[in-house]
């Protein structure tokens, strides 16, 4: 889905538990986005459209689905729906705030339908003062952070810098991309986000005890259907797998969650294996090795 | 029409699988909520509210999908309307609770629903209709908002910090809402529903470690009471509960139906170390939704391939959206019906046809009307079954002025055909070369108003 090409909108996504600072943060990018035709789509859960009032300004398109969450599967007809109505107007770029309890990891799968729009990037909001507590009721919250390419601690002013360091370990278990610190949901300005765009490789994290990160290689094409049964295996080990590989089928993208296997047919130069992030304590490299042989007679190189 | 009843019906099918009997093919039970009323062209809330659109819409959906089981009403906010939220309506979705009479007022209420309350009346009415339409051949599902979904619907947003700061509250207020589930099983059962299911998508938001500590008890007495009423039971939940599928079947409900955020491979295999049924997971969007028919069979082909038909119930992953195509849930009843012809249909459809020879018909110069059906196969497809006999009363009132002809997808020729035609959904009708009637069966007065016009032209 990324593209280069300007007339296709960018679509950015941003996610967070109730009351994290979606809706500020947001305000606070529309501020950086002025000049842009911007569309949003607001989901909010439980009340309807809250959101959406603190937003709707003539500026932009706004659109909301209420009464549920933008990825549960009774809704996304109608987030592909909103997406739809809101290209006809040619944005530039397409903000979705999700609910509270928005599961984003099927996203990928989602936006082809739609038509032709960009997925730029994904954050995820974190409060400070109630992560911690959050994330023992709800494993939502873990999958929004392992489904983002950007992580926001907000509300950092209201809690210790001890507190906000035990969010950020517990944040680093679980993703190795970049984690940004915010107090009213104010963060570096955009223009340094969008270096952490999706596929863009930057990572600023470099605290020991991350998850483990692991890059995938072999030599030559692989079977497309044993490529994903491989996948499928080992999907219950890992908490992502993405990147570009050859099948016999042609160049695919690979994105796979604890819950889900995508491998679609794709166009890219940038053939560099497949990205594993696994929790430092799963012993990864010999189910890896194990699961592999089990599928194909070559050799996997694993860095 | 043909009517089954008795030891052939999909209702005994249902609840030979529910009893963990061996079962000749899977049972399938349409969520047709909201969409039922697509099949008559009513709106959400004509659907949900009134009593006549409601039966006249279910009654298609019995009609055209022939479900082994089949849900009166999927309306999750149907038990907090009555209970005092204020609802949000759309055409073409379900409503959503947008005021939550507990938010900011930790109380609990004292009331609990009974055969007076808001849109109760209506349903109780259609359950008896639907019981005593088609209750002796299909099993009709009643469905209730569970507890912890309903917990939230009337407290809101905050119903989420009182579980992790107020363990009292929350299992007043579950206990609470469970004595709500208990009061719809009453009148559900009393209306003659075979299965009460309780639906709680929350469930899915909600770590082990707290389904244990604040929902496991109040399950175990839900199903408890539901066994105790003489009826099947079930578990509805929509989200990646994976991690929560063991603790489900220590409920003790007879089964579990789940969406496509669950892998039913695994699941399945938790599902039949506890000796309990589990239904799914159709993907609602990518498949029911924008997929085609041949991505419907191919879908549910391998989904019992994979699972077999022992303890497993193929159903949509939750309520199916308003505007699924018709042909694509007949797909799915005419694949769960006949397996090995619609494994041929898909062969036909993946099959090289380029040695295949087909001359159309000149239609320009045809020297009588040419009806042309094509079906998935009229056998064992409800729909093509129907389409098919109107298309042979034709036959009885215009006799040899006009032509009928079937062409049934099992036969290879025939897909290369309906290729050929740019056929794109089954069944459909075609006079003279142009499509006329897809998925829905024509009208006889408006059909043989038409074939008349051509005869006298």
């Amino acid at each position: 889905m990324k593209s280069n090409d300007s007339s296709i909108p960018e679509l950015v996504l941003v996610t967070g538990f109730l009351g994290s600072g979606k809706t500020t943060f947001l305000k606070n990018l529309l501020n950086e986005s002025v000049g842009l035709r911007t569309g949003i789509i607001v989901n909010d859960f439980g009340s309807v459209a809250i959101d959406s009032r603190v937003l709707r300004s003539d500026a932009y398109y706004v659109d909301e689905i209420a009464g549920g969450s933008i990825f549960c599967v009774c809704k996304e007809g109608e987030f592909i729906q909103a997406l739809r109505s809101m290209l006809v107007s040619s944005p530039e770029m397409i903000f979705v705030e999700t609910s509270g309890m928005s599961d984003p990891s099927n996203i990928e799968r989602l936006l082809p339908l739609a038509g032709n729009v960009s997925y730029s990037r994904s954050y995820c909001i974190v409060d400070a003062g109630n992560y911690i507590a959050l994330k023992e009721v709800f494993p939502v919250l873990e999958r929004q952070i392992v489904s983002s390419d950007i992580v926001i601690i907000n509300k950092v002013d209201l809690v210790t810098d001890k507190d906000t360091e035990r969010v950020r370990q517990e944040i680093i278990r679980l993703t190795e991309v970049p984690i940004y610190e915010a107090a009213h949901g104010v963060t570096l300005p955009i223009a340094e986000h969008k270096k952490c765009s999706r596929y863009s490789g930057v990572s600023s994290d470099s605290i020991s005890n991350r998850p483990k990160s692991l890059v995938l290689n072999w030599e030559g094409e692989v079977d497309r259907e044993k490529l994903r049964g491989f996948l499928e295996e080992m999907k219950s080990h890992i908490l992502r797998i993405k990147g570009f590989c050859r099948t016999e089928k042609g160049i695919v993208l690979v994105s796979v969650t604890t819950s889900s296997v995508e491998v679609e047919p794709a166009v890219s130069n940038d053939i560099t294996g497949l990205s594993l992030i696994a929790r430092r304590e799963t012993p990864i490299i010999k189910t890896l090795k194990n699961c592999w042989k089990a599928f194909f007679d070559k050799e996997l190189r694993i860095s | 029409m043909e009517l089954i009843t008795g030891s052939d019906s999909g209702k005994k099918l249902l609840f030979d699988s529910l009893e963990r009997k061996p079962v000749s093919r899977a049972p399938w039970v349409p969520f047709a909520g909201i969409h039922a009323g697509k099949l008559k062209s009513y709106m959400a809330i004509e659907v949900l509210k009134d009593k006549r659109k409601l039966l006249e819409s279910l009654l298609e959906v019995n009609r055209l999908y022939r479900p082994d089981g089949q849900p009166v009403l999927f309306d999750l906010q149907l038990e907090a309307e009555a209970l005092g939220c204020e609802l949000v309506w759309s055409d073409h979705n379900p409503p959503s609770v947008c005021s939550h009479p507990l938010k900011g007022n930790k109380e609990i209420p004292a009331r609990v629903l009974d055969e007076s309350s808001g849109r109760i009346p209506m349903v109780l009415e259609v359950m008896n209709d639907m019981k005593r339409e088609v209750g002796d051949r299909t099993a009709l599902f009643g469905l209730i908002c569970g507890p912890l979904t309903l917990a939230s619907h009337l407290r809101g947003t905050d119903f989420f910090m009182d579980l992790i700061e107020d363990a009292e509250y929350t299992e007043r207020l579950l206990s609470y809402t469970k004595d709500v589930c208990i009061a719809m099983t009453d009148m559900y059962v009393r209306a003659g529903m075979d299965v009460i299911a309780f639906v709680d998508p929350l469930v899915s938001q909600i770590s082990p470690r707290h389904f244990q500590r604040s929902l496991l008890k109040v399950f175990g007495e839900l199903f408890r009471h539901v066994k105790s009423c003489g009826v099947k039971s079930s578990f509805f939940v929509c989200g990646d509960a994976t991690k929560n599928i063991e603790l489900m079947c220590q409920t003790g409900t007879d089964s579990i139906f789940v969406d496509e955020n669950i892998d039913l491979s695994s699941a399945k295999a938790i599902t039949d170390r506890y000796d309990i049924v589990i239904g799914g997971n159709i993907p609602l969007t990518t498949t029911m939704l924008y997929g085609t028919q041949q991505d419907n069979i191919k879908y549910v082909v391998d989904l019992i391939e994979k699972l077999g038909t022992e303890r497993y119930i193929v159903a949509p992953g939750c309520d199916m959206p308003y505007d699924i195509p018709i042909e694509n849930a007949i797909a799915v009843q005419q694949t769960v019906s006949d397996m090995e012809n619609a494994k041929r249909i898909l062969e036909n459809y993946e099959a090289d046809d380029t040695d295949v020879n087909i001359e159309l018909p000149d239609y320009k110069n045809l020297p009588r009307p040419l009806i042309e059906v094509f079906t998935l196969d009229s056998a064992t497809c409800a729909a093509c079954t129907y389409m098919m006999s109107v298309a042979r009363l034709a036959i009885e009132e215009f006799g040899d002025l006009v032509e009928v002809v079937e062409y049934k997808s099992t036969v290879r020729e025939n897909i290369a055909r309906a290729k050929a035609m740019g056929v794109r959904n089954l069944p459909s009708i075609y006079i003279n070369g142009k499509l006329k009637y897809s998925s829905v069966i024509p009208d006889r007065r408006e059909f043989f108003g038409e074939i008349k016009r051509l005869i006298d032209s």
